[in-house]
């Protein structure tokens, strides 16, 4: 924006997303005064040492550039909010409505054990999906922030592993799947958050039950790898279109395949577990051999080491 | 009309809400049909058209407006009374030529909703 001001002066008001700056302008384009804002956004903005020594069409591309990355900024939260607002809303209807469904059948007469049974159930399954997102949204909310807060410990990941598969196999053991664990016949120390592994390794092991709605063996292996371990999650589902092993880490990215199998999900899980392991130093990847060939999802952290030595989480 | 002679077809891919609506539409003495997006429902009204429609708007595989916009094309269902349900409470301009009868948004009320698809009924019938 460009302001006339007092006597022959132009003030130039550059609004970026956390600062302004306000430079002073003669009638022939010569800065004459600034800010500190100014000093702040133009350091980034600009190799030149002096803010006086910026040209009129330098200050507009600053302006420009500055006015183009707030426009994107809001565009993302905007997205964000709509599908995160779309999202809640789905399981807040089903929760009143099931909840209007079994006054309408009482009031009706027409109620009876096994009817409220399944409308009780109804509420506690989106109550649950609510509770998921709302985990799910403020882990976004704190990486965004910059709140996340990893409490590293040295740490033994083969119980870690052990009784994070022995839980998957109490619960779905009467399904159609079956968990194998690979471990190696020593001790695997890793310098980690051990809630925050174990939250990746839940979401590994809940995504591979969830896409291979027809059941199959789900592999979980821990092995020593360049420099760290490796561990990953192999189900038989219903796989990776190719090309889309990355998108799958994206904030609401989910494969196509999932989309067209009706499995219903935000996107925002693995994106967190990906922040969270990159936080540590590690990283995260998948593969597949294709759609209804299953899915591999990994993750390598660094071997042991001083804390002092490991990257700062950004 | 009596509601008994009417057949619902409940197009949402959540299946609690897919589930709620239609067994409240039963109770209500509706005959009901469910479809979990655009594509699905399409199929089932190819085959026989409904005596009303309810329909979500954000389903995967065909939206609920990608399932409005192929009924026009193929002229299926038209004057079918249909009820949207939406995250936004408004409709777009485009609601009313792909003869959108009520747009109810998400938290719904079922007696809103359920009043808004037997109000529609009745006056196509």
């Amino acid at each position: 924006m460009l302001h006339r001001n007092e006597g022959d002066l132009f003030r130039l008001l550059v609004q970026s997303v956390r600062d302004y700056a306000i430079f002073k302008l003669s009638s022939e384009g010569i800065v004459e005064t600034w800010n500190v804002g100014a000093e702040r956004v133009k350091a980034i903005r600009s190799a030149k040492s002096s803010v006086a020594a910026l040209d009129r069409a330098e200050l507009f591309e600053i302006e420009r550039r500055t006015r183009a990355e707030a426009v994107a900024a809001v565009h993302a939260q905007d997205e964000f909010l709509s599908i995160a607002s779309h999202e809640l809303r789905t399981p807040v209807a089903a929760v009143k409505a099931t909840a209007q469904l079994a006054n309408r059948a009482i009031a009706r007469g027409t109620t009876d054990v096994s009817r409220v049974q399944r409308h009780l159930d109804a509420i506690s399954r989106a109550a649950d999906r609510l509770g998921s997102l709302v985990e799910d949204l403020l882990d976004v909310s704190r990486l965004r922030t910059g709140q996340l807060q990893l409490r590293r410990r040295t740490v033994n990941v083969v119980p870690l592993l052990e009784d994070i598969v022995e839980r998957y196999g109490a619960q779905y053991g009467d399904s159609e799947h079956e968990f194998h664990l690979s471990l190696p016949d020593r001790s695997v120390i890793v310098e980690v958050d051990p809630s925050r592994l174990e939250q990746v390794l839940d979401n590994f092991l809940s995504n591979a039950v969830k896409y291979s709605p027809k059941g199959g063996e789900i592999r979980v292996t821990l092995e020593p790898a360049a420099d760290g371990v490796r561990m990953m999650v192999t189900d038989r589902g219903i796989g990776l279109p190719v090309g889309q092993e990355d998108r799958i880490f994206e904030p609401f990215g989910r494969a196509s395949s999932a989309m067209s199998h009706q499995i219903p999900g935000l996107g925002l899980g693995l994106s967190i577990c990906r922040q969270f392991i990159e936080a540590h130093g590690g990283y995260v990847w998948a593969s597949s051999a294709g759609e209804h060939r299953g899915t591999t999802v990994g993750v390598w952290l660094p071997d042991s080491r001083p804390l002092a030595e490991l990257p700062l989480p950004s | 009309m009596t509601p008994q002679a009417v057949r619902i077809l409940v197009i949402d891919d959540d299946e609690i809400i897919r589930g709620t609506v239609a067994e409240a539409l039963e109770l209500d003495g509706f005959i009901v049909e469910t479809a979990r997006n655009g594509l699905e429902a399409l199929e089932l009204v190819s085959e026989r058209p409904p005596g009303g429609i309810i329909v979500d708007l954000m389903m995967p595989v065909m939206t609920g407006w990608q399932f409005l916009e192929q009924c026009r094309a193929r002229r299926l269902c038209t004057g079918t009374p249909t009820v949207v349900v939406s995250a936004y409470s408004k409709l777009p301009d485009e609601a009313a030529s792909l003869g959108v009868s009520g747009c109810i948004a998400k938290p719904f009320d079922l007696d809103v909703l359920l009043g808004a698809i037997e109000r529609a009924v009745r006056n196509a019938a």
